[in-house]
This record gives C-alpha cells, sequence and structure tokens, in this order.
C-alpha cells in the first residue's frame, strides 16, 4: 500500500523555536515525526511523500532516515505555501493508478494500531474513509481541532475547524481513493484550497465516510505544546500494561528515567538486554568476592534496568520476536547468575565451602521447578483453561491484577529480595526463605492449574476472557491464563 | 519489513514443522539412545574385571534416568499428549538434582578440586537452558502472531508440550556425557564435555533457526 504523506508546510506554529531543519524531523521519544509515521503504517510499502518548504534538506534527511526500509518517491510542490489541498493535488499523477492509499500529514504521530482498524474496511470504490475520534475530551486542542458532524450511515455531514455541533475530530488520518482528486479539483474551482474543502465536496457527493479510531494514540503536533504532549502521548505507549509488584511500584520510575536519557542515541533493546546480562555477571562477581552491600545495589540495578530493553522497543519500535527470545533467555541467566554469587557470598560472612554449595544447588533447582511450573504450563500462552478457582491465591491473584500487576515470587521481587539480604549482609537467610517461598509458591501454582485442560481454541480463549484484539496485544496473555 | 505478520507466521510454522518432525527429533534422540546403551553395555565387562570404580553405580543412575523419562516422552509424543505440570517439574529437578550430585559427590566424597563442583552447576543450568530455549520460542510468540493462526498455535503448544522440549536431544548430551565421564573415570572431563556440548548443541540450533528464518540481529 502507498502513503502519502504531506510535508509541504513550514510549520509556522513553531515561531522559529522547536524544529531546527523541518517539522517532520521533530524528533518524538528517539524518532523523528516521519519515521513515527513510518512505523505506524506496517503495511506500506512506497511512501510517497509531497515537500515545498526546505525541500531539498527535508529529502535528504528523509532518505538518510528511511532509505532501504521502504521505497521513497519525493513530489515537489513549488506552491507550498498555498493550503495542504494544493499539496495533495500535486501527488495526483503518482498514484493515479492506485485503488486506494493511505494519507497523512507529516506532523500526526499516531500508533500503528489506528492504522490497522482504518484499514481493517477498505472504502468501497469511489469512498474515502476518514479516522475519527469520539473521545474530545482526550482531543488535545479542541479548538484547533478538524470536527466532524457524523451521520448514523456511517457517512460524514460536515468538516470543518468552525462547526460548534459535531460528533467527533479528524485524527488527520484517511484511507482514500483517487476519488479525492477530483474533489480537490472541484473544491480549487470554487475557491476552496484546503484538505477539507475537497473532503467536504465528497462528502455532499455522499462519498466520505469514517471509522471509529477512539482509544487509539494520535497527535497532531503544530507547535511546542502539541509536540511535548505527542511526546507524553507516545511515552504512555512505551508503558507495560501488566508488571510484577516491585517493578510497578518502584523499578518502573528509574527504568523509565533511563529509558529517556537513552531513547534518542542509537542504542537497541538487544544491547541494552545484553548489558543487563553483563551487569548481573559482575552483581554476581561482587557479591563472590564479599562486597555485599555494592552486589545488593547492583542486582537490584540489573532488575531495573531489565525493564529498559522492553521500553525502549516498544517506544522505538524495535521489538521482535528475537529480542523478546533473548530477553526471556538472559532474564534466567541473570537470575541464575545472582543466585551463585549470593550462595558464594556465604562464605564471606562465616559459612563453609560445603554449605555455599549446596545453598547454590538448593536455591538453583528451586527456581528450575519455579520457573517450570510458571512457564512450561503456558508455553506460548493462554493454552489452558479451568473452572473458575476461588481459592485464596487465585483471589490475591486478582486482586493485583485488577491493579495492573503481577503478583508472586517473580523475577524483580525474587532480586529484590536477593538484593536487600545480601546487602544487609545475610545471604544464607535470604536464599533460605527464598527457597522456601519459590517451593511454596510453585507447589501451589502446580496445585491450583492440575486440573487445566488445554484450550483446543484460542479465539475460545479470548472469548472467555472478555478480551479483544487490541486488548490481547496489550496484555500479556500468561499472566490472564494464570487467573 | 522482516518483522511483517506473514513473515512471522512463516517462524511459526517452522516452529511447527521442527516439533513435528519426527524424522529429524526421533532420529536424533533414538541416535543419543544408543550413546546412552552402547558405553553401558561396553563397560560392564570392565566393572567385572574391577577396572571401573563405584562412579559406576552414579553412571547407571544417570542412564537408567534419562532412559526412563525418555521412554514417557516417547510415548507422550505418539499419543500427543502434553506432560502434566508434575511431570515436569519432576523431570527437570531430578535432572538437576542428580547432576548437582554428581558434583558434590566427586567434591566431597572422591576429593576433587573445586572446579568439578563449578561444572556440574553448569552442567545443570545448561541443560535447563536449552529446554528453557525452546520455551522462550514460544512465550515470545507476537500476539499478533497468536491471533492469527489460533489453531497452529494451539497444536503448537500442544506438541512442544508433549516432546518436552523443542530440540530433542539437550538431555542426552548433557546427563549421557557426565554419565560416559563417570564411567571412563573422568568425571570432570565428562563434566566439561557436557557444559560445552550442552551449550554448542542449544545455541547452535537456535542460531541456525534465526539464521534460516533470516531474522539473527
Amino acid at each position: 500500500m502507498k502513503v502519502l504523506i504531506i510535508a509541504a508546510g513550514r510549520g509556522s506554529g513553531f515561531n522559529g523555536e522547536a524544529p531546527k531543519s523541518h517539522k517532520t524531523l521533530s524528533p518524538v521519544c528517539g524518532l523523528t515525526a516521519i519515521e513515527r509515521i513510518f512505523a505506524g503504517c506496517p503495511q506500506a510499502d512506497e511512501l510517497v511523500i509531497v515537500t515545498g518548504y526546505e525541500a531539498e534538506c527535508l529529502e535528504a534527511q528523509v532518505r538518510k532516515l528511511l532509505g532501504g526500509k521502504v521505497a521513497l518517491r519525493f513530489i515537489h510542490n513549488p506552491e507550498w505555501e498555498r493550503a495542504n489541498g494544493v499539496s495533495v493535488l500535486a501527488a495526483k499523477e503518482a498514484l493515479s493508478g492506485e485503488r486506494e492509499f493511505l494519507l497523512t500529514m507529516s506532523d500526526h504521530v499516531f500508533e500503528p494500531a489506528l492504522v490497522g482498524k482504518l484499514a481493517a474496511g477498505h472504502p468501497l470504490p469511489g469512498k474515502c474513509l476518514l479516522a475519527v475520534d469520539r473521545n474530545l475530551e482526550n482531543v488535545f486542542d479542541l479548538d484547533d481541532a478538524t470536527k466532524v458532524k457524523l451521520s448514523s450511515d456511517w457517512r460524514i455531514e460536515q468538516i470543518g475547524k468552525g462547526l460548534t455541533d459535531f460528533d467527533a475530530v479528524d485524527t488527520g488520518v484517511f484511507f482514500c481513493t483517487p476519488a479525492l482528486f477530483d474533489a480537490l479539483s472541484t473544491a480549487i474551482k470554487h475557491g476552496g484550497e484546503s484538505l477539507s474543502d475537497g473532503i467536504r465536496v465528497l462528502c455532499e457527493n455522499g462519498q466520505m465516510s469514517y471509522r471509529d479510531v477512539t482509544g487509539c494514540m494520535w497527535q497532531d503536533v503544530d507547535d511546542p505544546e502539541s509536540l511535548a504532549e505527542a511526546r507524553k502521548r507516545v511515552w504512555q505507549l512505551a508503558a507495560k500494561p501488566r508488571d510484577g509488584v516491585v517493578s510497578r511500584l518502584f523499578n518502573r520510575k528509574i527504568s523509565s528515567f533511563i529509558t529517556r536519557l537513552i531513547c534518542p542515541l542509537p542504542v537497541r533493546p538487544n544491547h541494552v538486554t545484553l548489558l543487563n546480562l553483563l551487569l548481573a555477571a559482575f552483581s554476581g562477581w561482587l557479591m563472590a568476592a564479599g562486597h555485599l552491600l555494592a552486589g545488593g545495589i547492583m542486582a537490584q540495578f540489573c532488575s531495573i534496568v531489565d525493564g529498559v530493553d522492553g521500553e525502549l522497543s516498544r517506544l522505538k519500535y524495535q521489538g521482535s520476536w528475537f529480542g523478546a527470545w533473548l530477553d526471556n533467555l538472559t532474564d534466567r541467566l541473570c537470575d541464575w547468575l545472582i543466585i551463585c554469587g549470593a550462595a558464594w557470598s556465604v562464605t564471606r560472612t562465616g559459612g563453609s565451602a560445603e554449605t555455599a554449595w549446596v545453598l547454590m544447588c538448593l536455591a538453583l533447582v528451586s527456581n528450575i521447578c519455579y520457573r517450570t511450573a510458571m512457564d512450561s504450563l503456558l508455553v506460548s500462552g493462554a493454552l489452558r483453561k479451568g473452572p473458575e478457582n476461588h481459592a485464596l491465591l487465585s483471589r490475591l491473584e486478582k486482586w493485583f491484577y485488577d491493579r495492573e500487576m503481577v503478583f508472586g515470587i517473580t523475577h524483580d521481587s525474587y532480586l529484590l529480595i536477593l538484593a536487600v539480604g545480601v546487602a544487609l549482609g545475610a545471604p544464607l537467610a535470604t536464599i533460605g526463605t527464598l527457597v522456601i517461598l519459590e517451593t511454596l509458591w510453585w507447589v501451589a501454582k502446580a496445585a491450583q492449574t492440575r486440573q487445566a485442560r488445554p484450550s483446543e481454541n484460542y479465539v475460545d480463549f479470548l472469548a472467555t476472557n472478555n478480551m479483544d484484539v487490541k486488548n490481547e496485544t496489550r496484555t500479556r496473555i500468561p499472566e490472564l491464563a494464570a487467573r | 519489513m522482516k518483522q511483517g505478520l506473514a513473515y512471522q507466521n512463516l517462524l511459526l510454522a517452522e516452529i511447527h514443522r521442527i516439533l513435528s518432525n519426527k524424522g529429524e527429533s526421533g532420529l536424533s534422540e533414538s541416535r543419543f539412545y544408543l550413546l546412552g546403551i552402547i558405553p553401558v553395555l561396553l563397560a560392564l565387562p570392565f566393572y567385572v574385571l574391577g577396572y571401573l570404580p563405584a562412579e559406576f553405580a552414579l553412571s547407571i543412575l544417570l542412564f537408567c534416568w534419562l532412559l526412563a523419562s525418555g521412554r514417557k516422552s516417547r510415548r507422550m509424543i505418539r499419543t500427543r499428549e502434553g506432560k502434566p505440570a508434575s511431570g515436569l517439574i519432576l523431570l527437570h529437578s531430578v535432572d538437576a538434582a542428580l547432576l548437582f550430585s554428581v558434583g558434590l559427590v566427586c567434591r566431597y566424597y572422591w576429593g576433587l578440586p573445586p572446579i568439578v563442583m563449578l561444572l556440574a552447576v553448569a552442567a545443570a543450568t545448561t541443560g535447563y537452558l536449552a529446554y528453557y530455549s525452546g520455551v522462550a520460542f514460544l512465550k515470545s510468540v507476537p500476539a499478533r502472531v497468536r491471533l492469527a493462526n489460533p489453531r497452529l498455535i494451539v497444536e503448537v503448544d500442544h506438541l512442544f508440550l508433549a516432546k518436552g522440549s523443542m530440540w530433542g536431544a539437550e538431555r542426552m548430551i548433557v546427563i549421557g556425557l557426565t554419565a560416559l565421564g563417570l564411567l571412563t573415570g573422568w568425571p570432570e572431563l565428562g563434566l566439561a564435555a557436557a557444559v560445552i556440548g550442552g551449550n554448542v548443541y542449544w545455541i547452535t540450533r537456535s542460531l541456525n533457526f534465526w539464521r534460516k528464518a533470516g531474522c539473527s540481529e
């Protein structure tokens, strides 16, 4: 699918303050606006970009950023100072052979789910679709937004900034057919040069429909304030929907600070994952060498850094299956390196080497049992369902889950207890306690899921848990299945 | 795009192929069963003649455990019946406990240097990590791939639980080589070979998968 991006304007709302070169290149949490648009359109096979203001500079920068990732085609609009409808019309020739294409402004930031919803229903021949947001309270600058009056038969009745009676606002993302160009030509003949004028013509002809994308993230970046709002909204997308208790209450606050610091740098999530492994090895070594306080602090720091790779991948759309796989493996290795270091630190607090080895073996076996109970039951996720379980454990888990937290001896809480215990100079008591807690936990979990059966259909699982596709993508299924 | 849905669907299909390919996993497993049985038969006359010390008993224990748990696995693969949670916990905890026991016996009963204990810990974690690399493949299946292939994901899950591992031979390598080291009187060499062999095996298989899928980063 081709994506038409209008990047001809000057960005006068910034008054020379923000983007040094072009507002399309404004950095939004580690990616420029144009990179975010590309990431937001996973179906895009060619970007058709209409340029005007500082065209050469923009073209060079966009080629540098996106060249090799997607086909690029630049169309220069010498009349870029006229309204944006003229810029859209400049791409008529380039898109005349297309049955449909996506249209957006270069200063709109949105998430891929928005385009996914919009593209889910192809427009009827000759009809165009506009993504609209009905949640008016969520609109950053309602006065400046383009308002839309909707009809009951999925058509748009009226569109314009000055509407007083309206149902939704225009998100700036369209799924169009070449009929748009004819409508724009008609509008220009009648003196209207903006895209809204062209859309108005389509509305009058009954050729403009809409799709409700309420709930999806989008933001129009017109000035420094809206740029700050865009950054805030993009940042909210990076939050993990479900975290362990310790992560939610403590680790995330520091990991998000680190992520903000490093997101403008060319650091990939997998680099952070591997760095965390080195930090865990260092923590284990510090503990084994008798530097208990430093080792404990470093162990907790590892637990914090463990959240950074995920945040970075969600923020910069750099998540991959390989990355998730690597993260899962390194989590286990990090735990074991720290456990081994903590167990050996017993020899520095008066314990014998025999005690340390036995403690290490016990801690590793209980950790292996715990991980097997937790992960092997679920494996690819959500494949097991059982009768409603009202046991105390289930009720506790539900209480935490409703508050977006995962309960149990999870990676984060395990490392916090271990780090504090070792830092306070009591590795033997701490590991002993953890072994008992972990054993109790996996025995309880195994008993809880004893009656569970593999689900025959994943879709059924989603239905029984009242989940739709959007929720599913934002929720960690294993925790849901564990309920 | 490399990470497009169609591409990721192909990865899932490749996992399904690996898990359901009896020729690949079954053959490699049976080869390693032979590796487990033949040394026992070869070692028997030496033990009878008094050339082999008490390590023989421990190695017999390892081989027996390997064969007994392997038989159960093969039955479950045939019937495509997933292992119950308790079965999996028992399997991996006994694997780890046996390998730790080898280290503790070597260190404190036979007085071998402390490195043997470290090797035993490394062998136990290697065996589990090799298994966990398969779990991690399935745990990290992207949500949109799960949604796009609801039937296939269920099938893959059942196959994995039935087979109990993604690659098939990691337990045989780790436990088999440890037992072989005990049999031949060089337990530390056996453990070192188990650590190296086990890690090389699962890392090579995993990287081959990602490379074949064109996804290594």
